[in-house]
């Protein structure tokens, strides 16, 4: 079984499954997700960010969503599906996860939640 | 905002050239977007905070890394600590320059107070990187992690003992000073009995790394100053100290920054004592 991800790269996994984004857009990104709790640091994003490109868990984008109004030197990223596969698993142990708590009740059963 | 961007573009030197050469100019981008929503939303403190905490854990991850070593805790926390003293020195600087009037207005007293003290630490802080970024050897780093909490923890006994006592402050520090000096001649002694005995001879080259930076740190912080206080009568004792041990700790951080790796048949402190 793979070892569980950091919440840093979850979240950053989670935030470009389904679109590229630049670093900015992944902080904003993630800090929706998660309501504010996690605010990632330009340090933390980068370290990351190397991370996950040596890992080729994502990759650099050449597309730009509008080159105009865009920094020539930001760059996009984007998922590779080895990126996607890591993600998913990730997602299926936390289910898991939370599969287990409801059965403890620790958390309420399905349908009954107010 | 030119302030705020020429600090962090100084933050940013904490981070392999590599990996700032690769990121840099973006992490500067994100901190420029990050700083005018901080303003906007008035959170400007915990900005700064998050910022500095964020910038001493991912510099001294990406150090540790790129030499292909993982930390354990201790190590960690050495390279914190200094980098924390780092920051914290650098940010008494800004809010120095900020804050006071010093150009126009200073007096001999802000001087002893405020000047010497901050160049001192700012002494003390590049040597605190020197030594994390620049030890050959993993024995050597933690070594000399283990004087520096020796050393903080000595000064803090001399400030209780300092503070308990009702005669003259000046002979009090003295005496104080001395019997520093006294107790580190001592565990050198030991030490340098040890290295005799497994080597046969004391060659100051290659002494351990952690007699060198106790001898150095004995004659310059406790033993020199307070003796030519005692021989000499000389009424500068706060002038002198600083002015020592700050040289004393460049030579030190020189030593070590050309210093080869300890050799695994010399003893380290723990097992001197």
């Amino acid at each position: 079984m793979s070892e569980p991800l950091t919440p840093a790269v979850f979240h950053i996994l989670l935030a470009l499954s389904d679109q590229e984004h630049h670093g900015y857009a992944i902080i904003k990104e993630v800090s929706e997700q998660t309501n504010g709790a996690i605010k990632l640091g330009a340090g933390t994003l980068y370290g990351t960010i190397k991370r996950l490109l040596e890992s080729e868990w994502i990759e650099e984008s050449d597309t730009r969503p509008d080159p105009s109004l865009d920094d020539e030197r930001r760059r996009y990223y984007r998922i590779t599906p080895k990126g996607h596969a890591a993600a998913t698993r990730e997602a299926e142990r936390l289910e898991q996860l939370v599969r287990t708590s409801r059965a403890k009740k620790l958390l309420p059963k399905l349908g009954r939640a107010s | 905002m030119k302030l705020e961007l020429w600090v962090y573009r100084l933050m940013l030197q904490a981070y392999p050239k590599d990996f700032r050469l690769e990121f840099g100019h973006e992490m500067l981008q994100v901190f420029k977007l990050k700083l005018k929503h901080a303003k906007l939303e008035k959170q400007l403190p915990a900005f700064w905070l998050n910022t500095v905490f964020d910038c001493i854990l991912s510099a001294v991850h990406q150090r540790f890394l790129r030499k292909g070593e993982r930390m354990n805790w201790l190590k960690q926390l050495g390279a914190i600590s200094s980098l924390l003293f780092t920051v914290e020195t650098l940010a008494f600087l800004i809010l120095r320059l900020l804050h006071s009037d010093f150009l126009t207005s200073l007096t001999y007293f802000d001087i002893q107070t405020k000047i010497l003290p901050m160049v001192h630490r700012g002494l003390l802080a590049l040597l605190g990187i020197g030594i994390v970024l620049a030890l050959p050897a993993k024995k050597n780093r933690i070594e000399m992690f283990g004087i520096g909490a020796f050393s903080i923890g000595w000064n803090y006994c001399a400030v209780i003992l300092y503070s308990y006592s009702p005669d003259d402050p000046n002979l009090n520090l003295t005496v104080i000073g001395m019997f520093s000096a006294l107790l580190t001649i001592g565990i050198l002694a030991m030490m340098f009995a040890r290295v005799k005995l497994v080597q046969g001879k004391i060659i100051w080259s290659e002494m351990p790394l952690v007699a060198r930076a106790l001898i150095v740190l004995t004659l310059c912080n406790w033993l020199l100053p307070n003796v030519l206080v005692v021989l000499l009568n000389w009424n500068t004792y706060s002038n002198l100290t600083p002015m020592i041990n700050a040289l004393g700790w460049m030579a030190l951080g020189f030593g070590i920054w050309n210093s080869k790796p300890s050799q695994s048949s010399t003893p380290n402190l723990i097992s001197s004592l």
